[in-house]
C-alpha cells in the first residue's frame, strides 16, 4: 500500500473512516468548526439575550449577552403585540404556494433548459437571467400598477390579496438556475438509461429527473421558503388590510415613532425565525443524499 | 434496453413537449418581471414625478446619469462591496463546505447549525450587528477596549463602514452557500479521490483536479447569484448605514431608491435602474462566458 | 302627491327605519303610482341599499357636532395610522365612537411604522388609490402636491385659534393648509444633577447659552464619563439651530438658507464637543437614535438634547435629572427648538374629503387629545389644555421646561425639500466626523440649492 508515500492529510481521513480518533489533524477541524460556530451564531445568541433583557438592560456599559434575569413574557408581548397569530398565517400561504410554484415550475423549465434542444432555447435561457438581475425593489411601482388594474376585479384589483403578493415571485430565475447548473452536473446518460422506452418527456421528468435531483428540490424549496418569509417590500405595498399583513410587516411593529423596543424586537425575531428553523430542518436530510452511487460515468 | 437511440431528436413533438414545460414558468417571469423592467424602461424615457409624467424627454434621463458622480461612486461602491463579500463569502463557504462534509461525528450537527444565520431576514442580522458594531455600547468594541486598544468606528468612518458592510454580507454569504457548496461536493465520487489518492496525489492536488472541476457548475452558479445578489443588497445597507456615512456605502440599488422614492425622480431612478441592469449584465455574460472554457 | 310628507320619509330612509315595502306601501296610499315612479323612486332605491345601519348615535361630549354633510352617507375611509398609535385606547374607542355617530361610514384601519407610511402614501398616490387619512407631516405631502388643501374645511371649522400656533405650522405650506395637526413634542435638554456636581459644573438653566454651556461641559475633559451624548440626526441638529436663531428655510419657505451664519455656529458648536473638545460621544447612526437616551439612562453621559418620550425611560433609571430648555442660542439671547409630532391629512383625490376631515376633527378633539397626553404621553395642539397642566396628566415639574420650549418650537420644514433635507443630512453627520462646519455647510447650500432652484 501507498501509506508511506501520502501525506498526513491522507492518512488522517483514513483513520477517521475507521471511527473517532482524535489524531491531531481531526482536533485542529473540530476547533475549526468549533470557531466557525462562534463566529456564525454568535450573533444570533446576542439575539437571544437581547430578546430575554428588559429594555433598560438591552444597552448598557458594559454590555451583557445575556441578562440577569431571564424575561421569557418579552415573547409573549411580542406575540401579542405584533399581532403573530394572524400574521403566521398570511406568512405561511404565501410561502408555501410559492414554494410549491418555484419547485414544480422552476424544476421543469430547468430541466427543459438543461437536457432538451430546442429553437430559442439559449435566447430564452438569457431572458430567464435577466429576470434574476432585475432587482425587485425597483419594480414596486409597476407591479403596484400592474395589481391593481387586473381587469374584472373590484376596483383595487389583486392588491390586498394573497394571490397579489404571492404572484410576482411565483417563479423566480434562481430556481430554474439552481436546476439547470445542477442537472449539468449529473451525466446525460443517466437520465437517459434510466427511461422506459416510450415514455413521454413528463414521465421523464417526474419518474427519473425529480427523485435524483432531490437535493436541488431541497435547496430550491428550502430557499423559496426564506425569501418569501422574509419579503417585507412588497408585502408592505401591495397589502393595505392589516389582517394580510405578513410577519415581517408585523415585526417592524416594536420601531416606535421614536423609541424602539429592542428586546421586543428581538423576541419577534426569534419567534419569527423559528418557522423556517422547522422548515430547514425537514429539508436539511435531503440536501445530504449524495450522488454516490453514480457509476464511474465522469461528470460534464 | 437503452432509450438513447429510440427518441428522435428533432421531433416536433419533443420540441412542443419543451415548450410546454418552460411556458408556465416562463410566462409569469415575463408578465411579473420583463413587463416591470420594460415599463421602468419606458419611465426612464419621461420626467416622471409623484403626479404621474411631465412628458417625454427622450434621453436625457441617461444623459444626465452619465454627468453623475454620485451614480459612478455608487457603481464603484457596489462593486467593491460585490468583489468582497463573494470573495469572502464563497471561499468561506466552500472552505467549510469541505470541513463539514468529512465524516467525522458531530460535523452533521455542525452542518445543520451553520445554516441558521440564513434563516432569519437580512434586516434583523444586520440590525444585529449594527449594535455589535456600535462604537460607544457595542461588544466589539468593549471587546477592544478590553484588551486596551483603541475603539474602531465601524459604522462612523467612511472607509471602516464599508468594509463592515462587506464583513456582515460576507458573514451571510458563508451560511447561505454552505448547503450548495456541501451538495455539490457530496454529489463528486468517491472513488475519484481513491483513485488519485493511491496515484500518489496529495490533499491539494486532489482538490485541485477533482474536487474544483466537479464542482465548477455548483460554482458558477453561487459566483453569478453572489454577484447579483449583492447588486441588489438594500436590507443591510438600510439597517447598518442608510448609505452613509458620507456616502461611503451608497451602493447604487440604494441610490435609485434615494431618487425615486425620496427625491420623487422616478423617470430618472427608471434610468439608474437600466444602467444597473445593462452592467450587471456585462458582468454577469463574462463570468458565463468564462466558464466555459 | 301633496300627502306625501317626503322629509318624514327621507329621514326615516336615511337612517334605516323603513323596509322597501312599508316605504312602498306608504308612497302607494300617499302619493299613488305617481310618486312611486317619480320622486319616489330614489327613495326605494336607496331605501334598498341602507343596511339598517341604525339610527345615528349620540355624539360624546366634547366632540364635534354630527356633520349633516356627511351623515347617511354610504362611505368606507381607509384611515393609515402609525403603528404605536392606531391600536392605543384612546384610538380604538374614537373609532368606536365615530362609527356610532355615522353609521353609514365604515372605517377601515390600516397602519404601518412611521417611516414606511411614505412609501405606502407616495405608492398609493401614484398608483390612483389614495388614502383617506394619513398620518405623518402634512406639509410635506402638501408641497409634493398629494394632499388635500383643505383650507375651505377649516374656514367653515373656525377652529383655528384653538390650536397651538406652532402646531398649524406641520399642517401650513405655501400658506394654505393641508391637514389638521395631531400631537407635538420638541427638543429640550435633560442633565444629570449628579455628574455635574462631580466636576463642579454648573448645570445649565433656561437662560444658558451654548458658550456658557461650553464652558461647563469642557469640565468633564479627561474623565470617563462623557459630558453630552450626540446626535448627528437631521432633526435633532435642526433644533440647535433653531435655538441659535438659525433657520435652514428662507422665510418665504421658497428656498434654503443652509449655511447661514446662525446655523453654522450652532453646527459648529455641537459638532465640535465631539471630535474636537473630546467631550461628547461619537454620534450614533440613523437607525440608532435613541442611543444617546440609553447612556444618560447609563449615566455615561451628563447632558442630553431630547425630548419628552426619553423620560419614562429616565426616571425607571433612577438618574437624578434635570430638566431644561434648550441653550438660548449663543449669546443667550435667542430662543428656539425643532417641534416633532405629527399631523393628519387627507390624501388627494380622496372621494371622502370631507368626512375625512370630520375624522380628523375627532382626533383633535379635546377628549381625545387629554386620552392621548395621559394614556400615551403624546402631548396635545390644543392651546388651552396647556393652561392647566393637571388636566392632561402634566403636573410633573420636570415636564414645565418642556411645555416652555413648546411655545418657540418650530417644525423641521426642510423636510419638505428631499434634496435639501439629504444635504443638510450629509453636512451634519460630516462635521460630527470632524469637517469644518462652514465647509460642509456651504457643500450642502450649494447641492440643496441647485436641486431645488433658489
Amino acid at each position: 500500500m501507498a501509506a508511506t508515500a501520502v501525506g498526513p492529510r491522507v492518512a488522517g481521513r483514513v483513520r477517521a473512516r475507521a471511527g473517532l480518533r482524535l489524531t491531531p489533524s481531526t482536533l485542529v477541524l473540530y476547533v475549526l468548526a468549533l470557531l466557525a460556530l462562534v463566529v456564525l451564531l454568535g450573533p444570533l445568541v446576542w439575539m437571544f439575550g437581547t430578546a430575554l433583557k428588559e429594555q433598560s438592560e438591552v444597552f448598557t456599559w458594559p454590555p451583557s449577552v445575556f441578562p440577569k434575569h431571564a424575561h421569557w413574557d418579552n415573547f409573549i408581548q411580542a406575540w401579542n403585540g405584533a399581532h403573530f397569530s394572524r400574521y403566521f398565517i398570511n406568512s405561511t400561504v404565501v410561502s408555501v404556494v410559492s414554494v410549491l410554484t418555484n419547485v414544480f415550475l422552476g424544476a421543469m423549465a430547468g430541466y427543459a433548459f438543461a437536457r432538451l434542444r430546442f429553437p430559442g432555447r439559449n435566447f430564452l435561457f438569457l431572458v430567464v437571467m435577466i429576470t434574476l438581475m432585475v432587482p425587485n425593489a425597483v419594480l414596486i411601482i409597476p407591479l403596484f400598477l400592474m395589481m391593481k388594474n387586473v381587469p374584472f376585479t373590484d376596483p383595487s384589483g389583486w392588491l390586498n390579496t394573497y394571490q397579489g403578493v404571492i404572484l410576482p415571485t411565483a417563479v423566480t430565475g434562481f430556481s430554474i438556475f439552481l436546476m439547470r447548473q445542477f442537472l449539468q452536473g449529473i451525466p446525460r446518460e443517466l437520465d437517459q438509461a434510466a427511461a422506459v422506452d416510450g415514455a413521454n418527456l413528463f414521465q421523464v421528468f417526474w419518474h427519473v429527473i425529480l427523485p435524483m435531483t432531490k437535493p436541488a428540490l431541497a435547496i430550491i424549496a428550502v430557499f423559496t421558503a426564506l425569501t418569501r418569509w422574509n419579503d417585507y417590500l412588497w408585502p408592505l405595498v401591495a397589502i393595505r388590510d392589516p389582517d394580510l399583513y405578513t410577519v415581517q410587516i408585523g415585526l417592524k411593529y416594536f420601531e416606535g415613532t421614536y423609541h424602539t423596543q429592542w428586546n421586543l424586537l428581538m423576541a419577534g425575531a426569534v419567534i419569527a425565525a423559528v418557522p423556517m428553523l422547522l422548515v430547514y430542518a425537514l429539508f436539511q436530510p435531503l440536501f445530504e443524499q449524495s450522488l454516490a452511487n453514480l457509476g464511474t460515468g465522469v461528470n460534464e | 434496453m437503452g432509450g438513447a437511440a429510440a427518441i428522435p431528436r428533432l421531433s416536433i413533438r419533443r420540441h412542443l413537449g419543451a415548450y410546454l414545460f418552460i411556458a408556465p414558468a416562463l410566462i409569469l417571469l415575463v408578465v411579473f418581471n420583463i413587463w416591470p423592467a420594460l415599463y421602468t424602461a419606458w419611465l426612464s424615457l419621461q420626467d416622471y414625478g409623484i403626479l404621474g409624467s411631465n412628458g417625454f424627454i427622450g434621453l436625457a434621463n441617461y444623459a444626465h446619469v452619465l454627468r453623475d458622480s454620485l451614480f459612478w461612486h455608487s457603481l464603484l461602491v457596489t462593486s467593491i462591496y460585490t468583489a468582497g463579500s463573494a470573495i469572502l463569502g464563497l471561499a468561506g463557504a466552500l472552505a467549510l463546505a469541505a470541513l463539514v462534509t468529512r465524516k467525522l461525528p458531530f460535523m452533521g450537527w455542525f452542518r445543520v447549525l451553520y445554516f441558521i444565520p440564513s434563516v432569519t431576514s437580512l434586516f434583523v442580522n444586520a440590525t444585529i450587528f449594527g449594535w455589535l458594531f456600535d462604537y460607544n455600547l457595542g461588544l466589539f468594541n468593549y471587546w477592544l477596549t478590553s484588551l486596551h486598544l483603541q475603539r474602531v468606528p465601524w459604522l462612523q468612518d467612511p472607509n471602516w463602514a464599508l468594509f463592515s458592510v462587506i464583513l456582515v454580507g460576507a458573514w451571510g454569504g458563508v451560511s447561505y452557500n454552505l448547503p450548495i457548496y456541501a451538495a455539490g461536493l457530496q454529489s463528486v465520487n468517491r472513488d475519484l479521490y481513491e483513485a488519485a489518492s493511491l496515484d500518489g496525489a496529495n490533499g491539494w492536488q486532489r482538490f485541485r483536479s477533482i474536487t474544483l472541476p466537479a464542482i465548477a457548475p455548483i460554482t458558477r452558479y453561487t459566483v453569478i447569484l453572489a454577484i447579483i445578489g449583492s447588486f441588489q443588497l438594500i436590507a443591510s445597507i438600510d439597517a447598518l448605514t442608510s448609505g452613509g456615512p458620507e456616502n461611503a456605502t451608497l451602493v447604487t440599488i440604494k441610490y435609485i431608491q434615494l431618487q425615486g422614492f425620496e427625491f420623487l425622480h422616478f423617470g430618472y431612478a427608471s434610468a439608474i435602474t437600466l444602467f444597473l441592469l445593462g452592467f450587471l449584465l456585462v458582468v454577469t455574460w463574462l463570468q458565463l462566458r468564462s466558464g466555459r472554457e | 302627491m301633496d300627502q306625501v310628507n317626503w322629509s318624514e320619509l327621507e329621514r326615516l330612509v336615511v337612517q334605516g327605519k323603513i323596509t322597501r315595502r312599508v316605504l312602498l306601501r306608504r308612497l302607494l296610499e300617499a302619493g299613488g303610482v305617481a310618486a312611486v315612479i317619480g320622486p319616489g323612486a330614489t327613495l326605494l332605491a336607496a331605501c334598498g341599499e341602507s343596511k339598517a345601519a341604525g339610527p345615528s348615535g349620540p355624539v360624546p361630549a366634547g366632540f364635534p357636532p354630527i356633520n349633516n354633510n356627511i351623515l347617511g352617507k354610504k362611505m368606507t375611509l381607509t384611515i393609515l395610522l402609525a403603528a404605536d398609535y392606531y391600536n392605543q385606547p384612546p384610538f380604538t374607542d374614537l373609532y368606536a365612537a365615530f362609527q356610532k355617530a355615522y353609521p353609514d361610514i365604515t372605517l377601515q384601519i390600516t397602519n404601518a411604522v412611521w417611516e414606511d407610511i411614505p412609501t405606502k402614501v407616495k405608492t398609493a398616490a401614484l398608483g390612483g388609490t389614495p388614502v383617506d387619512v394619513a398620518h405623518q407631516h402634512a406639509f410635506v405631502y402638501g408641497h409634493i402636491g398629494v394632499a388635500e388643501q383643505v383650507d375651505d374645511l377649516w374656514n367653515q371649522w373656525g377652529k383655528v385659534g384653538d390650536f397651538l400656533p406652532n402646531s398649524l405650522q406641520d399642517v401650513t405650506w405655501a400658506g394654505h393648509r393641508y391637514g389638521i395637526p395631531l400631537d407635538v413634542n420638541c427638543l429640550f435638554t435633560y442633565y444629570n444633577k449628579d455628574l455635574f456636581a462631580s466636576v463642579n459644573a454648573t448645570p445649565p438653566t433656561a437662560t444658558t447659552s451654548y458658550t456658557d454651556l461650553g464652558k461647563e461641559l469642557l469640565k468633564f475633559q479627561g474623565k470617563a464619563v462623557k459630558a453630552i451624548g450626540l446626535s448627528n440626526s437631521a432633526w435633532n441638529n435642526s433644533g440647535l439651530a433653531r435655538a441659535n436663531g438659525g433657520d435652514l428655510l428662507k422665510s418665504d419657505e421658497k428656498g434654503v438658507q443652509i449655511n447661514s451664519d446662525k446655523v453654522v455656529a450652532a453646527l459648529k458648536w455641537n459638532s465640535e464637543l465631539g471630535w474636537k473638545y473630546g467631550v461628547g460621544t461619537s454620534p450614533a447612526p440613523t437607525k440608532r437614535q435613541d442611543e444617546p437616551g440609553f447612556l444618560f439612562e447609563a449615566t455615561q453621559v451628563a447632558l442630553l438634547f431630547s425630548g419628552p418620550w426619553d423620560m419614562p425611560d429616565i426616571k425607571k433609571s433612577g438618574v437624578n435629572f434635570g430638566t431644561t430648555e434648550l441653550p438660548k442660542g449663543l449669546d443667550g439671547s435667542t430662543n428656539g427648538s425643532v417641534q416633532g409630532g405629527g399631523s393628519l391629512f387627507v390624501g388627494k383625490g380622496s372621494k371622502n374629503r370631507e368626512a375625512a376631515f370630520e375624522f380628523m376633527k375627532w382626533a383633535a378633539a379635546k377628549p381625545n387629545q387629554i386620552r392621548m397626553a395621559k394614556e400615551m404621553a403624546r402631548w396635545p395642539v390644543i392651546a388651552d389644555l396647556y393652561s392647566d397642566p393637571s388636566t392632561i396628566g402634566a403636573n410633573d415639574p420636570a415636564l414645565a421646561p418642556y411645555f416652555s420650549q413648546l411655545k418657540a418650537a418650530k417644525p423641521y420644514k426642510l423636510e419638505a425639500f428631499p434634496e435639501g433635507d439629504k444635504a443638510w443630512s450629509d453636512a451634519v453627520a460630516s462635521a460630527y466626523n470632524g469637517k469644518d462646519a462652514q465647509a460642509v455647510l456651504n457643500d450642502a447650500q450649494s447641492k440643496a440649492a441647485a436641486a431645488i432652484g433658489g
